[in-house]
């Protein structure tokens, strides 16, 4: 089987701390969100630890947002013609052996997650902040109860696009995980779904 | 509705203090410096470590200056918004009568209760890391001894007992009672002579209305969408499957 590197170790670094951030953040948040998932908190040594851990998971979190939006965003910030046609057959997903017009490094579906990953993740930060020190930042009370609702909605939208990410990223497109943890992919696994891009490499090479 | 309740008549308050410092002495809190802003007023408000403190309301009305109290504090709420938002389970409780008690070493500081009170009232220390609030002197009230504040207030104007009671007394003098009903009815009501915007206090004490709709819609929206995004990828896997590549050219 012929091999092509997708991601280099840099990459696939990023993101593999920015998704094991993302999963303490998670774990450690999720303890606060309902009284009834307030037994998660004794994963990290009760709630001031698992606060703890959130705080600083969510500095490191932030940081690598933007290390992956400049990272990535050549690849997925700009969208062409053929990202309209994907947009339209929603990339084949809704059936079976539909036609999905080629794609660069990152299919049309994969842009906008870029794009809701990095908008979530700086108002994640700016809320988090808030959130955390309210009395130091002297902000209003109004603001702060705000920030609870935004937190949410976006913790609860982002849940929702992250589980989607990882069924894509996994069993829905075999193939693809080899990505991140040996950064190669099946060359036929890269032609049939990147074809732009894998038509790029070849002839870089 | 709560057992007990404190019920202050403002037309009674000489403005002594005298609760504040009971309150202080009691409950160990250190003194707080404060700073001289035109009134006698002392401190200008509550505190980590001030859990009871009177407000002044000094103004002048044709040439005669008009001076009015208001001992301040927790107000013990039935419905309590601080307890609705508490995610530690026991930090902020509401016991039967009629005490919201904030338990210090459960207390992880995360401050929701702060941006919930509708009176303003718990505060955050910065070196502990913690809230603190009025427990209506729970450990006196739990051995048959009264607040330390109604205990001490001179003129009595601070009076704790059954709840039934101080309101039907206070009815019979025909007097006004703030914080009867709202949230639930309040553990500590209050006889004012003024409205109670004049004290600083709301005139319809109620629930905030983000923090309703943090509680009561965001969260348990955030459940149908997450289980609604699991159920679909369980059914795009049954039904519609992966999408292999091996064997097939193009896309
Ligand atoms: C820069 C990023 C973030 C910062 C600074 C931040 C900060 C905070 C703060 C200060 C709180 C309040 C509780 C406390 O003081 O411990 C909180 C709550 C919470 N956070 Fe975050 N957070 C961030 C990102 C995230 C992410 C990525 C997730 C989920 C994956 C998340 C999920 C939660 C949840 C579930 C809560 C529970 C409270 C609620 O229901 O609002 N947070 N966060
Ligand atoms: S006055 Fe504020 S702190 Fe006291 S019980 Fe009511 S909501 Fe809680
Ligand atoms: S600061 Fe303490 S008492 Fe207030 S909501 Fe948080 S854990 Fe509960």
């Amino acid at each position: 089987m012929a091999m092509i590197e997708r991601h280099n170790p840099k990459e696939r670094a990023v993101h593999s701390i920015h998704a094991i951030s993302f999963i303490i953040l998670l774990l450690t948040g999720i303890g606060l969100y309902s009284k009834s998932f307030f037994g998660i908190t004794k994963i990290f040594g009760g709630v001031d630890w698992s606060r703890f851990f959130h705080h600083w998971a969510g500095v490191v979190f932030i940081i690598t947002v933007f290390l992956i939006y400049f990272q990535w965003k050549d690849e997925a910030s700009v969208f062409d013609e053929d990202d309209k046609e994907w947009f339209r057959v929603f990339g084949g997903y809704l059936g079976k052996g539909v036609k999905v017009p080629p794609s660069g490094k990152f299919n049309a579906g994969q842009k906008v997650f870029f794009k809701m990953i990095f908008y979530a993740g700086v108002l994640f930060g700016i809320t988090g902040i808030i959130m955390w020190i309210p009395q130091i930042l002297s902000i209003p009370k109004f603001i702060v109860q705000l920030t609870y609702i935004l937190h949410d909605m976006i913790l609860i939208g982002l849940v929702m696009g992250v589980l989607t990410h990882v069924y894509l990223g996994t069993i829905a497109n075999p193939g693809t995980i080899s990505s991140l943890l040996t950064g190669q992919v099946d060359e036929q696994w890269a032609r049939h779904h990147h074809e732009k891009w894998y038509k790029a490499m070849k002839k870089g090479k | 509705m709560p057992k007990n309740a404190m019920l202050i008549d403002v037309s009674r308050c000489i403005g002594c203090r005298a609760c504040q410092v009971s309150c202080k002495q009691w409950n160990r809190l250190p003194a707080v410096k404060s700073s001289f802003a035109g009134s006698y007023e002392n401190p200008s408000g509550l505190s980590s470590a001030t859990w009871r403190y009177v407000r002044f309301r000094e103004t002048v009305e044709k040439g005669e200056i008009r001076w009015r109290f208001l001992s301040f504090g927790c107000m013990h709420c039935t419905n309590a918004p601080c307890v609705a938002v508490c995610p530690v389970p026991g930090a902020l409780i509401r016991r039967d009568d009629g005490t919201v008690y904030l338990d210090e070493q459960k207390c992880t500081g995360c401050k929701y209760c702060i941006s919930a009170c509708p009176f303003d009232v718990p505060h955050y220390d910065d070196a502990k890391g913690k809230v603190y609030k009025c427990n209506l002197c729970a450990d006196r009230t739990g051995n048959g001894l009264q607040p330390a504040c109604a205990k001490t207030c001179p003129p009595e104007a601070i009076k704790y007992g059954n709840r039934e009671s101080l309101i039907k007394l206070a009815k019979t003098d025909g007097k006004k009672i703030y914080g009867e009903n709202d949230l639930g009815g309040l553990s500590v009501m209050y006889v004012l002579q003024e409205s109670p915007s004049y004290y600083g206090l709301p005139e319809r004490p109620a629930l905030p209305f983000a923090t309703a709709l943090w509680k009561d819609i965001i969260k348990p929206l955030g459940y149908l969408g997450v289980g609604a995004t699991v159920a679909a990828i369980i059914l795009h896997y049954l039904i519609i499957g992966p999408k292999r590549y091996k064997g097939k050219e193009g896309g």
